[in-house]
């Protein structure tokens, strides 16, 4: 039975409603902030038409849809104290999410920054430096699969089952994607395939099969 | 007759937990997972694995058996 010491433990429900709400929005802020990164590293590339003003637009525009969801609840502090009430597991949920918005706008703003047009982090010669492309692919190699493990293990069941269907479909999409793509550009109907677009391609998928069957 | 490969299992879970007056939330922080696991053991759209099963007969001091039905008569 609840208990007075259960209800205090757990808090007032409409907090913990709140802060459902907000999850359902921050699943969406990820997507955005995904896709920021995402796209702006691979349409920065000189041979496309994508500059570098549009990509830091473009992460711009994830800041102010983030500014955006925490102004619509009118005190982000409370929402965060209200975090203590929910279930422990949620909360690693939202820490990791807090995580990966972060890491989606890391890679937006890399991405605009190392754009092949023109920006900090390239040379003359339009290539990225050596020691930086080393630096990402060991941070890549090192960090991603410890964050990883950490989140894998702190999330429960239900989201490792929700995570290895969109695994599993996105893995499908993309096998028969690339050889459709593939077969396209052998016949001339179609451009080679760009690896990278296959990727972000997977990684929507993935992402999107993930949280429908997490949060719908 | 067997049910059909894939057929959601039953449970009793919703009545158990409104019987002991939990939110969803309460009874997600009882059983150390989250509002949306309990959500879809409850409506059908994932079965527990059977640690998860056993952590939940204890909670309400049940047979597994009890809460979960697979339809299959016995």
């Amino acid at each position: 039975m609840t208990t007075g010491d259960d209800e205090r433990k757990i808090g007032p429900r409409p907090w913990v409603r709140i802060v459902r709400f907000s999850l359902t929005l921050l699943a969406i802020i990820v997507l955005v902030a995904f896709a920021t990164g995402a796209w702006t590293g691979h349409f920065s590339d000189g041979n496309r038409s994508w500059s570098l003003a549009f990509g830091a637009m473009m992460t711009a525009f994830a800041v102010a849809v983030c500014g955006l969801c925490f102004a619509a609840f009118g005190d982000s502090r409370a929402l965060w104290a209200a975090m203590q009430y929910l279930p422990k597991r949620e909360q690693v949920t939202v820490k990791f999410i807090a995580v990966a918005i972060l890491l989606g706008l890391f890679g937006g703003l890399i991405g605009g920054l190392s754009s092949a047009s023109g920006g900090p982090f390239v040379g003359e010669s339009r290539n990225l430096p050596p020691a930086f492309a080393i630096g990402m692919v060991v941070l890549l190699a090192t960090v991603s699969p410890w964050l990883t493990r950490r989140w894998w293990r702190a999330i429960d069941e239900h989201e490792q089952a929700a995570y290895t269907e969109g695994a599993n479909i996105a893995g499908h999409f993309i096998m028969f994607a690339g050889v459709a793509w593939w077969v396209l550009s052998r016949a001339k109907l179609a451009p080679d395939p760009d690896a990278m677009a296959l990727i972000i391609a997977m990684c929507f998928v993935w992402t999107g099969v993930w949280f429908y069957r997490k949060f719908a | 007759m067997a049910p059909l490969a894939g057929q959601p299992m039953k449970n009793k879970l919703k009545v158990l937990r409104a019987m002991n007056d939990w939110s969803q939330a309460d009874l997600a922080e009882r059983l150390d997972v989250s509002r949306q696991a309990v959500n879809a053991i409850e409506t059908g759209k994932h079965d527990p694995s059977l640690p998860l099963a056993f952590r939940i007969g204890r909670l309400f001091s049940m047979p597994i058996e009890e809460i979960f039905n697979d339809g299959v008569e016995p």
